[in-house]
């Protein structure tokens, strides 16, 4: 699962929502340009990166969270986007991102750090042994004056050289976004800084998480939310991934009401729209999991869409059902054709999703909504504590891996197998063998290991969420129990 | 010892739920540490740096999970 650390980039990236909405809600929309200059003025210099590669980190981010189509927007500086502030706001502009493409890359930022590869370390003692040339099974590792070195032409990265030297002196170089990304869509140029690959990109996030330069960057629609909220009527959905996001000391149930401070008309668990999910995913089983063979779920987009791109040839194993985001909206769309949804949640891939259904409008992070909330001085620990929505235990289970398969057991009145996959990486593998037609069953996917609780941006360690989410609400466990 | 970690909003979005884990993880060793976690007493407001704690009265800034170590070592004596 992963470990949430709070770095100074993601302090950085945070100060940039809080400083952009300040400027936006107060309407100095030709104070944006100034926003780096106040940040680094306030000395949040991070550490050993000069003040121009700051600069820029800061002046990029904010073409991309405005929501702009950052191919068009990269090479303007951001005050020849000021007189264009209030269509974008509306969402008008022809600067807008229209695709559903949320990853972004600076490639100002990109270090182009070096792609993975192993590496004699100066820990070399350049022993006369020399494990590491004999262990090599592609006689990539010839013998200087100094220590042996590695024929990167010739190294496959088997790694056996790292495992047999006596010193630990080799040592393997990871390229951080590549590393993250289970479906290998993130590649170089030819002058060695990140390129995605449109084609096999699920929208996951991973990539954004991984980058300690913070030069991959997702999408944002809080300016458009930020500009219509109290105005126009708009609901809040939030994901059962919600609890503990806001610290110790902050409630489901005060979340919900700080929603409503915040100029929400509206805020709903997605939970209910998962409880929906499960007794539709459940009927669709019991009719067709005989002729199919194996299923899929369809509430994690960046599962859903790896399957799409990698393996097409079984797409229609996967669940027909809406997610339980699109679900619930699509149910409040019905009787408030005029409202706007907006999820809030822990996941960049829901960025991606929205674009895809006509249901949701917008989707939010957590820090994206925490940034709000901090600039309109609500504090959520303060508020009175709302009634939850009547969505049941497994409906919030959703959160964790093992949740949906659970849920859905609970409505289906006959045996059949369940494989629980956590992460891209098990879901591939598991998938290959569906498609060999060794796996029956329901195959729950989740893109982020742990399941949503673990998603690309949580604010809290997954850990402490899931035992609180454990403590809150019980349903008999099978699956989850293992 | 009384230690008050913020936990509202600015302090949550700059890691406070971390220095909280990792004062609580210092004070299982230490029975005098008494944690109090308080939401926003206006400090941020007034020009201090979140992610903040107060220890006995003293307010400390900018707090990291690096920094708290020394700041929890230093008001001990």
């Amino acid at each position: 699962m992963r470990n949430v650390i709070t770095t100074e980039l993601t302090k950085l990236r945070r100060q940039i929502y809080i400083k952009l909405l300040q400027k936006i809600i107060s309407g100095k929309y030709n104070e944006i340009p100034k926003i780096s200059k106040e940040i680094i003025k306030e000395g949040n210099i991070l550490q050993g990166q000069n003040v121009y590669k700051m600069k820029i980190t800061i002046d990029e981010t904010i073409k991309i969270i405005l929501g702009t189509n950052y191919s068009k927007t990269k090479d303007l500086e951001l005050y020849e986007i000021v007189p264009e502030m209030e269509a974008i706001l509306k969402g008008e502009s022809p600067l807008m991102n229209k695709s559903g493409k949320v990853i972004n890359i600076i490639r100002e930022i990109c270090d182009g750090c070096p792609l993975p590869s192993y590496h004699i370390t100066n820990m070399c003692r350049n022993c006369s042994a020399k494990y590491c040339i004999n262990s090599c099974p592609r006689n990539a590792i010839v013998t200087t004056d100094k220590r042996p070195e590695i024929d990167l032409e010739k190294c496959v990265g088997c790694g056996l050289c790292a495992k047999n030297c006596p010193y630990g002196a080799i040592i393997k170089i990871q390229r951080p976004c590549v590393f993250a990304c289970a479906v290998g869509a993130t590649c170089s140029d030819e002058n060695g800084f990140v390129l995605i690959d449109d084609e096999k990109c699920v929208q996951c996030g991973e990539c954004a998480v991984a980058c300690p330069f913070g030069a991959i960057v997702e999408s944002s629609s809080i300016s458009q939310v930020a500009i219509r909220l109290g105005k126009e009527p708009m609901v809040a959905i939030f994901a059962p991934a919600s609890v503990s996001q806001f610290g110790p000391k902050v409630s489901l149930g005060q979340f919900k009401r700080a929603l409503k401070e915040v100029g929400f008309a509206d805020a709903l668990e997605v939970a209910i729209g998962a409880d929906m999910v499960a007794k539709e995913e459940a009927e669709y089983i019991e009719k067709n999991l005989d002729e199919l063979g194996f299923i899929t779920t369809s509430c994690c987009p960046a599962f859903k869409r790896m399957i799409e791109t990698r393996f097409p040839e079984v797409v229609e194993h996967i669940s027909p059902s809406l997610s339980p985001m699109n679900m619930l909206a699509k149910k409040i769309k019905e009787d408030h054709p005029n409202a706007k949804v907006v999820f809030i949640g822990p996941c960049i891939a829901k960025k991606y999703e929205v674009t895809l259904e006509p249901y949701t409008d917008y989707a939010l992070t957590y820090e994206e909504i925490a940034s709000m909330f901090a600039v309109k001085g609500i504090e959520p620990s303060s508020v009175e504590e709302e009634e939850l929505d009547n969505a049941t235990p497994y409906g919030r289970f959703f959160a964790i891996s093992g949740g949906v398969a659970e849920a859905v057991r609970n409505f289906v009145n006959k045996e059949f197998e369940t494989v629980v996959c956590s992460g891209l990486k098990e879901c591939i593998h598991i998938l290959k063998k569906a498609k060999k037609g060794e796996v029956k069953g329901l195959i729950e996917g989740m893109s982020c290991e742990g399941g949503c609780i673990s998603g690309t941006r949580v604010m809290v360690n997954p850990r402490i969420a899931m035992s609180n989410l454990r403590k809150l609400f019980k349903i008999e466990e099978g699956i989850l129990n293992q | 010892m009384k230690v008050k970690v913020c936990v509202g909003t600015m302090c949550h979005l700059m890691g406070a739920s971390e220095i909280l884990t990792t004062i609580q993880e210092i004070a299982e060793n230490n029975p005098d540490i008494e944690i109090v976690s308080v939401t926003c007493p206006g400090y941020c407001h007034i020009g201090k740096k979140p992610p903040i704690i107060e220890i006995d009265g003293q307010v400390y800034e900018n707090v990291s999970v690096e920094s708290v170590h020394h700041i929890l070592k230093g008001a001990d004596k």
